[in-house]
């Protein structure tokens, strides 16, 4: 049912284009300014190393919360999630599909931003690309976890996907942190540690975010 | 049905009134007449004793958010959603007193009112997602807002422990927030009685105000 439910949702997402096309944008421009602010600047390479991790999360924030609420507005649209409902599916199966088809964009989009703005910024990573991947994954999972049991909230509020990032952000930053703390790290010093404080409070996080977003997934589409 | 103006609650009312009055005044009393100066800071120190007790006040009040959350989620009682209302309300109000007198000693002591350290960071953030939960109150879609309230209320008191605790295990170098109790101790003994006090009469008056507010919100909700 999953599979069924990931198919409708990506190929939704494929036919339509909205979230790609709006994260993607806006991922370009904030990376286009960025770049020109920094070669403005006149900063040498070991300080751009330095402000690389806060530009690329600062910029998947900004792109990531305002598209994001995009995926779930054809549901809320004519009732659709209603006539999901009668087919018997349970709020859990919604989720994870959800979840996965935001994973999937986010990451995607979120990866390519890496890439553009060190070829941008002529910052080497493509030796350490692998860890950013990892780090992306984890960071994206925590996120998408509670965006997507957040949106439909936003999604019924006066404010509508406004409100997202205004209860969404101040949650999320214990993931940022880990986020910004490992890839300052990986800049570095050319690695991801395991071991280290933000790994593990990046890991409980998203087991926490996950656990439940998954459990009260229901309360907030269902009643 | 329990009802905040039955006879035998406004007795209680009335004692908790009584006990946070005395409290409140006998903690004044302590903390400007009979601890000494602090050797180092001088009387600057002294509001050490409100900050405190505000921060224990707002943990309080983030354990009643969340377990007003669970019960409305779990019983769908209207009495929870507005006992929640008000514990957000309450929590947000201790945590701006603890933002606003870590300022005053902040400023005094390290001659700026903040600095980007671990607990003072993770205190301004309490705020934010306190904010985000006042907001989504103010905007929210009317008929589903006291169910949404509950969620993002769950998400948010569970995010709390775990930050505060996982500070605890930054490096020390990065801490500058002074942990008097566990590293250094209180060198007078009417530090440790005045800190219990003021603790103990700050958490008196948050449950007289999540009180008031809650029997507030009940009136309000039934003239709708």
């Amino acid at each position: 049912m999953i599979k069924t439910l990931l198919h409708k949702d990506l190929l939704l997402e494929i036919r339509s284009k909205e979230t790609v096309a709006l994260f993607a944008t806006l991922s370009l421009l904030l990376t286009v300014i960025s770049a020109v602010g920094i070669h403005s600047s006149f900063l040498n390479p070991e300080e751009v190393r330095k402000i690389f991790p806060v530009l690329i999360w600062l910029i998947f924030i900004f792109s990531s919360t305002i598209s994001i609420s995009k995926s779930f507005e054809y549901e809320i649209k004519n009732n659709a999630l209603e006539g999901l409902f009668l087919t018997g599916i349970s709020p859990w199966t919604i989720f994870i599909s959800k979840l996965l088809t935001n994973i999937i964009i986010v990451l995607a989009v979120h990866l390519l931003t890496i890439i553009l703005l060190a070829s941008f910024l002529t910052t080497p990573i493509l030796e350490s690309f692998h860890h950013y991947a990892i780090l992306s994954s984890l960071v994206v999972i925590g996120y998408c976890s509670l965006s997507t049991l957040l949106t439909p909230i936003s999604l019924s509020s006066r404010l509508k996907g406004l409100l997202l990032p205004l209860i969404l952000l101040p949650l999320l930053f214990p993931i940022l942190f880990a986020a910004l703390e490992l890839s300052s790290q990986i800049m570095l010093e050319g690695s991801l540690d395991l071991g280290s404080l933000a790994f593990t409070l990046l890991l409980v996080f998203d087991v926490i975010y996950f656990t439940a977003a998954i459990n009260l997934f229901s309360f907030v589409v269902h009643e | 049905m329990l009802s905040l103006n039955s006879k035998k609650l406004s007795i209680v009312e009335n004692v908790l009134f009584a006990l946070t009055f005395g409290l409140v005044l006998y903690a004044n009393y302590l903390v400007f007449l009979v601890v000494p100066n602090e050797k180092v800071m001088g009387p600057v120190q002294r509001i050490f004793y409100f900050h405190v007790g505000a921060a224990m006040a707002t943990y309080f009040a983030i354990g009643v958010i969340l377990l007003s959350s669970l019960a409305y989620l779990a019983t769908r009682k209207k009495f929870m959603d507005q006992l929640l209302t008000s514990a957000t309300e309450v929590a947000f109000a201790f945590c701006c007193i603890v933002m606003i007198t870590g300022m005053i000693w902040g400023n005094a002591a390290w001659n700026t009112p903040f600095r980007w350290e671990p607990r003072l960071v993770s205190f301004l953030v309490l705020l934010l997602i306190l904010l985000g939960m006042l907001l989504l109150r103010a905007f929210g879609d009317k008929e589903k807002v006291a169910i949404h309230s509950a969620v993002l209320g769950i998400i948010s008191a569970i995010n709390v422990p775990i930050v505060v605790f996982s500070i605890k295990l930054l490096p020390k170098a990065t801490q500058i927030h002074p942990q008097v109790v566990q590293d250094r101790g209180l060198r007078d003994p009417s530090f440790v009685y005045t800190m219990l006090i003021g603790m103990i009469a700050m958490i008196c008056f948050q449950f007289l105000l999540l009180w008031v507010r809650t029997k507030i919100e009940t009136v309000k909700q039934q003239d709708r």
